[in-house]
């Protein structure tokens, strides 16, 4: 969360990749706009959650195009559960069978029955009516620090 | 359907233990990834040169020629004709490198992303090549060099306002009765400035800009040179360290 408003990436805009058929230019073109809204999505999730320096959060995320959009949800309603100043890790370590799952966590400096209060009310009031649509890939829980 | 699995839970440690001494005290600095950092080199000429908008062919030529080690390909090349007159000219990318150099009638300006320490000697390599082949082939007089770093500090462990905490000046804190939520501090010398503030961009990070000017005839490793200590200086201050595991 900044203060000042000064700019504060690059402003170079980088070139999509090159079109080659004109016969798929217009396939290419929605390909194109599908790509930056996705971009858009994943700038979104970076500025709520804290990403690892690896590669494996972007990846699951590209993989789970859904997931995003879920996270990015979710923000108000982890602000309203934990505090606007719980910071949320997220992870996708791979597990005894060999798939990933997403985990939301937040980052509690605070007692283990207030998180676990927190918790239950962000589930109670906005995350089980939600959660097929994850699919079972995403898991919000915390980790005491 | 169990959300709070616990798997991640470590035993409760005291959040007083999570602060950061500043001026060398005896605590460890904070370690932080830098997920993003931007490197700016920008100079006006002594003078505006127009044929540097008109005849470009040769120097677009010149320019991409020198930069022919990195690959750079035609359609990268944009040629920038609307805005003030200062503001037209040429960009050429090298997306790979993820550099960005523009050059018009009064001034170039030379941008890496993702860089780091490293990789200081190709940025160089890159700069050099493309500002050098810019003189040679437009003739401009080269003034004082405009120098900025970007970086965008995510902390490993603490919110990033326990960073910026110590830029806080009370008598503005003591406005409300809640917590500041964020900060900025911008300072300002001759020849030097330095930007603090939360990052606009990445969850808990806190972003640091700064910025020097150098005279004409500085060398590129003395930039470096003196860029490096500006970083290491403003670590210190900050009560950071950066997580190169």
């Amino acid at each position: 969360m900044n203060a000042y408003s000064e700019v504060q990436s690059s402003g170079t805009h980088w070139p999509e990749p090159r079109q080659r058929a004109p016969i798929l230019e217009g396939l290419e073109k929605q390909w194109a706009e599908f790509a930056a809204q996705d971009e858009a999505i994943l700038s979104e999730v970076r500025k709520n959650y804290v990403l690892p320096a690896d590669s494996s959060v972007l990846n699951f995320l590209t993989e789970h195009r859904t997931i995003p959009q879920i996270l990015l949800d979710a923000v108000p309603q982890l602000k309203a559960c934990f505090g606007a100043d719980v910071v949320f890790n997220l992870r996708a370590p791979i597990d005894e069978s060999g798939s990933r799952i997403l985990y939301a966590a937040a980052m509690w400096q605070g007692k283990s029955q207030d998180v676990r209060d927190a918790l239950a009310k962000f589930d109670r009031d906005w995350w089980t009516a939600r959660a097929g649509q994850a699919a079972g890939y995403l898991t919000f829980t915390y980790e005491l620090v | 359907m169990p959300f709070d699995w616990g798997y991640m839970q470590r035993p409760l440690s005291s959040a007083d233990n999570k602060t950061v001494d500043f001026n060398g005290g005896a605590q460890m600095s904070e370690l932080v990834t830098i997920p993003i950092s931007i490197f700016e080199f920008a100079v006006d000429y002594e003078r505006p040169e127009f044929h540097l908008l008109m005849d470009r062919a040769v120097i677009i030529q010149g320019i991409f020629d020198a930069l022919k080690q990195w690959d750079p390909r035609i359609d990268d090349v944009d040629a920038i004709n609307t805005g003030k007159a200062s503001e037209q000219g040429f960009t050429i990318k090298l997306p790979l490198k993820r550099v960005s150099f523009f050059f018009g009638p009064a001034s170039c300006k030379f941008t890496r992303e993702n860089v780091n320490w490293q990789s200081a000697e190709e940025t160089i390599a890159i700069l050099d090549a493309a500002v050098s082949a810019l003189i040679r082939s437009s003739g401009v007089a080269m003034g004082s060099k405009n120098t900025a770093i970007s970086l965008h500090l995510q902390p490993k462990s603490l919110p990033f306002i326990a960073l910026l905490t110590p830029f806080i000046a009370p008598q503005l804190a003591a406005l409300d009765l809640e917590p500041v939520m964020t900060i900025a501090a911008v300072a300002k010398w001759g020849h030097r400035k330095v930007t603090i503030d939360g990052s606009g961009v990445l969850a808990n990070a806190v972003f640091l800009r700064f910025e020097r000017e150098f005279s004409s005839a500085a060398t590129y490793d003395e930039i470096a040179g003196q860029l490096r200590k500006d970083e290491e200086d403003l670590f210190k201050t900050l009560g950071v360290e950066e997580d190169l595991a």
